[in-house]
């Protein structure tokens, strides 16, 4: 292939870009559904955007590509917003990225600023993720011409590698989490060979004749796994805090804080290592080195909101770098995603961009739309989320749970889906119990198939 | 509360991964095809990966919390899940979403109303938007069907 021709000049590509974006009004649907459906997932407990994503699959795989992962996508960057909500709101962060925001959120609202830390949250976040959108934009072609000298044998230490990066940085320690990669592939294992096509450990049961179904996994270890574990929590009060007074809005330093951030959390989007929260967290730390005023770290100080809420948000949307340009999921939301893009016929990888271009590009237009929307709903709804928030768990978890039976259902076409769904909810509680996150499992269990091949195929090459 | 005891619940994970290694190094098709790399090489590398995991898997990294937790809500989730993946083919979806709904919403805590109000909504959405919209199919029941024939 041309190497040259994937590194088109920036204007011609945003040229190509627009004329490609269609302007149907159902593709800003799905992208308003998707921040929608994103932000009330965010604010809802015992519910987390894998799930939402997996109930919605049935629904996407209906569609195009474009209008089925930017759906998706809305899901994805909404629920960061979503978090910050909560954090700010009620102290409880929905989302792991969302706890840095909790440190300064919490006591702005304490002090009754709460509205003020809402719409600086919002700002943030749509500052972190347009600015990181356009950056994906202007990197795309150093990334993808770099992505085509992998062959197999590249592709394959890639995935090891992001892997390997995923056991000893994600949270739980190494060895659980490489117990949980392993855990992963095996789960990938049963159903047919990637390779031969020939049916493998499927022990004669017509459940596992197709294999695990990314649906009944995804909804099982997040929907159902998320309720059984939210309703096992004892129920804590803490006592009422003190409302602390807050420190001055310092709108420049704020600005400074969120552009930092943004910075931050593209460049750490781009690593395989659970981005958001080790970008929300370093932006977080950042902020208070940096302050003149570090005293105000922990009462309500506006950078140490705005900085983690952007670098969040900017890691987020970098993260669809790695997964478009490479086929290399950063989390398991992309990995989701990855498994969307794979039965829509869409390939990941270098070749993207000249391929699919409309799908590309149009994907770039949906993300800085999406981010317009998000900001639109921020602040208009803001009253909306705080009540949303606030809806009894009790009355949300049946819900749930029958929405998670129904999608798996719908996902596996069988009865197979609901059976796996159940045992993977109940793996989850399990899992939590003996200190292991689900998320290096199911970034192995997508990769596994795809590892397998290209390791294959570079024995092959070398037998 | 947590119905683990303790020597299950320290080397509880560190069989299930040693006996699903067994099984991937067991039951894997041949690791060579004509001498060449076969369909079985992948599945006994990560059956032995999953043996060597078992042998360092740290243990639980806490004690089980001993705080009371709501276990019957937990029970009446998996009851529902059970009832509904049980009544789904003979009596159908809608009368197993009502039926197992109804369930969840009783172990939940909630009023009979809430019980019956929100499981019947629920169905109303699934119907317009899936059954309906979605064209997605659901299975109606071979009983309901039974009986609307005769």
């Amino acid at each position: 292939m041309d190497v040259s021709a994937v590194d088109p000049s920036l204007a011609s590509q945003a040229w190509a870009a627009l004329c490609a974006f269609p302007l149907s009004p159902s593709l800003w649907l799905l992208v308003f559904i998707g921040v929608f459906a994103g932000m009330a997932v965010g604010v809802l407990p015992g519910f987390g955007p894998p799930a939402a994503m997996a109930l919605l699959f049935p629904l996407v795989y209906t569609l195009d590509p474009l209008p089925g992962i930017s759906l998706l996508a809305g899901i994805f960057y909404g629920a960061k917003y979503g978090g910050a909500v909560t954090s700010i709101l009620m102290g409880i962060p929905g989302e792991a990225d969302a706890v840095a925001t909790l440190f300064e959120g919490r006591p702005l609202a304490l002090a009754g600023k709460a509205k003020q830390a809402l719409a600086a949250a919002t700002l943030a976040s749509f500052t972190g993720g347009t600015l990181a959108c356009l950056g994906m934009a202007l990197l795309a072609p150093a990334l993808s011409r770099a992505a085509l000298f992998f062959g197999p044998s590249g592709r394959a230490a890639v995935m090891a590698g992001a892997l390997a990066l995923v056991a000893f940085t994600s949270p739980g320690g190494a060895r659980r989490n490489l117990c949980m990669i392993f855990l992963g592939l095996a789960l990938a294992l049963p159903g047919m060979d990637p390779v031969y096509g020939t049916a493998r450990l499927t022990f004669g049961s017509p459940l596992l004749s197709g294999g695990v179904e990314l649906t009944a996994l995804l909804l099982g270890l997040f929907g159902l796994g998320d309720l059984l574990n939210a309703l096992l929590q004892p129920e804590r009060r803490g006592p009422e805090q003190e409302a602390p007074a807050a420190p001055p809005l310092r709108r420049l330093s704020a600005a400074m804080a969120a552009l930092r951030g943004t910075l931050l959390g593209f460049l750490t989007g781009l690593v395989p290592c659970g981005a958001g929260v080790t970008a929300s967290f370093a932006s977080h730390a950042l902020e208070k080195r940096l302050s003149r005023h570090p005293e105000d770290f922990g009462r309500g100080a506006w950078e140490g909101l705005a900085g983690p809420e952007a670098s969040n948000n900017a890691a987020a949307m970098a993260s669809f770098a790695p997964l478009l340009l490479l086929g290399l999921p950063t989390n398991p939301i992309m990995a989701a995603l990855l498994g969307a893009l794979t039965v829509m016929g869409v390939v990941p990888g270098p070749s993207l961009p000249q391929e699919q271009p409309d799908f590309y590009q149009g994907f770039f237009f949906c993300l800085i739309i999406g981010n317009m929307l998000l900001l639109a709903m921020g602040l208009g709804l803001a009253g909306f989320w705080a009540r949303l928030a606030r809806l009894p768990f009790r009355l949300l978890w049946p819900v749930i749970l029958l929405l998670c039976l129904t999608g798996s259902y719908v996902g596996a076409d069988g009865l197979a889906g609901p059976v796996q769904c159940l045992a993977f909810g109940l793996l989850a509680v399990f899992l939590k119990r003996q200190g292991c996150s689900p998320a290096p499992l199911v970034l192995a269990f997508v990769l596994g198939p795809r590892l397998e091949t290209h390791l294959l195929q570079t024995l092959f090459s070398y037998w | 509360m947590t119905p683990l005891h303790p020597i299950f619940h320290r080397h509880a994970l560190r069989a299930v991964l040693a006996l699903a290694g067994a099984c991937a190094l067991l039951f894997s098709p041949p690791a060579l095809s004509d001498g060449m790399p076969g369909p079985g090489l992948w599945a006994r590398l990560t059956g032995a990966g999953l043996l060597l995991c078992a042998v360092l898997f740290p243990g639980p990294g806490q004690k089980p919390a001993h705080a009371p937790a709501a276990v019957r809500p937990c029970l009446g989730l998996v009851f529902s899940s059970l009832l509904w993946i049980m009544l789904l083919l003979p009596a159908g979806w809608m009368a197993a979403t009502l039926l197992s709904g109804f369930c969840a919403m009783k172990s939940a805590g909630c009023s009979l109303k809430e019980s019956l109000l929100i499981p019947a909504l629920l169905c109303l959405v699934l119907e317009a938007g899936m059954v309906h919209l979605l064209q997605w199919p659901m299975p109606e029941g071979f009983l309901w069907t039974m009986l609307s024939g005769a």
